[in-house]
């Protein structure tokens, strides 16, 4: 083993210990300290990372775990555009619930209740006797029909009555007629 | 899903938006009319009335208890007769207004109307039409077509109308 090596075996070990090695560096720190010429200095440190290397990952642990972290970001990244999208369902719902409450509130607005004419209350009682004056006469007419088609009806049942009585006396006639 | 919900939202909005807005569209659509005398009379003027006016117990408890609100719509233009003409074909059933009464005596055409508003609440419509001149009464409160006949038994129109004339005797011009 040649002082290069040494040199490089050192920097390993070094490394090593740091936890600042990756695959490949311990694959060649295997290698090297697996080297028959390996100086006596090194034994210990030959059979410490022995001893380690039963505890170490299986072959491809590194790619393996390269692979999961990618996948991780991947999800991440569409956990992102989900919440993204969701961000403008509520903007959708905040607009519309704006929309709504700002034509309830312009049509409450716009046709708040009405104000009376200008008047003063003496012509306000005016207007309003006549209102009800207008109402009072058309009902009164209705009562003046009701009353008209009962005295007609009522004339229908006496010239019925007096028929009747043409038909059973006959001596009525006259007398019936005069009375209708 | 949830853009459909926001739809059926608004649209139910939207109904009661132009529900409410309906209600108040006949004193606004005769009051646009600049050939019709239009007088509406609210609750508040009828309580001052009430408070300043003599008036017997009946005719006080008539106008403080039972009526909310009156308008008086008239006209003695062809334009204005006949608008007011056009306007009586809505109060049809479709829009809740039953017809109480109907004469017609060849000088006057009469119509009454009633709509409930809500329990107790009515408003009824008076329509007056003849060649010379169109009069329609809207009147609401917590009014029984019973109540109108006790109440207004006594009441002369022709009176009525002349002291209204001799108090405001201004009108629009053909």
């Amino acid at each position: 083993m040649n002082i290069d090596t040494i040199s490089r075996l050192r920097a390993l070990l070094a490394a090593y210990y740091a936890g600042e090695t990756s695959e490949s560096d311990e694959r060649e720190l295997h290698r090297l300290l697996g080297d028959a010429s390996l100086p006596d200095e090194f034994e210990a440190d030959r059979r410490m990372i022995s001893a380690m290397s039963l505890f170490a990952p299986s072959d491809g642990f590194e790619k393996r775990l390269s692979d999961k972290i990618d996948q991780m970001a991947t999800d991440e990244t569409g956990r992102r555009n989900r919440s993204g999208r969701f961000n403008i369902t509520l903007l959708l719902r905040v607009a519309a619930s704006l929309v709504v409450a700002v034509g309830v509130g312009a049509t409450l607005f716009f046709h708040r209740p009405q104000s009376g004419s200008d008047l003063t209350p003496e012509e306000a009682y005016l207007q309003t006797e006549f209102a009800l004056a207008v109402f009072a006469d058309a009902l009164n007419k209705g009562c003046d029909g009701i009353r008209l088609a009962e005295g007609s009806a009522d004339d229908g049942v006496q010239k019925a009555l007096a028929s009747i009585g043409i038909i059973v006396d006959g001596s009525g006639i006259v007398e019936n007629d005069k009375t209708i | 899903m949830t853009m459909k919900r926001i739809f059926i939202i608004i649209m139910l909005a939207l109904a009661v938006a132009v529900n409410a807005h309906a209600d108040t569209s006949l004193y606004e659509k005769c009051e646009k009319q600049k050939s019709l005398t239009t007088v509406y009379v609210t609750r508040a003027m009828l309580d001052m009335v009430v408070n300043t006016q003599p008036l017997d117990e009946r005719t006080k408890a008539l106008l403080s208890e039972n009526i909310d609100n009156v308008l008086i719509v008239t006209s003695e233009v062809d334009k204005g007769i006949e608008f007011l003409a056009k306007l009586s074909k809505d109060f049809t059933s479709k829009n809740g207004y039953e017809m109480l009464m109907q004469i017609n005596d060849g000088k006057e055409n009469v119509n009454v109307y009633q709509k409930k508003i809500s329990v107790g609440n009515n408003q009824y419509v008076v329509s007056v039409r003849s060649e010379k001149e169109s009069v329609m009464i809207v009147m609401e409160g917590m009014l029984k077509l019973e109540d109108m006949v006790r109440m207004t038994g006594v009441m002369d129109k022709n009176r009525a109308k002349s002291k209204l004339k001799s108090a405001k005797p201004s009108k629009p011009t053909k």
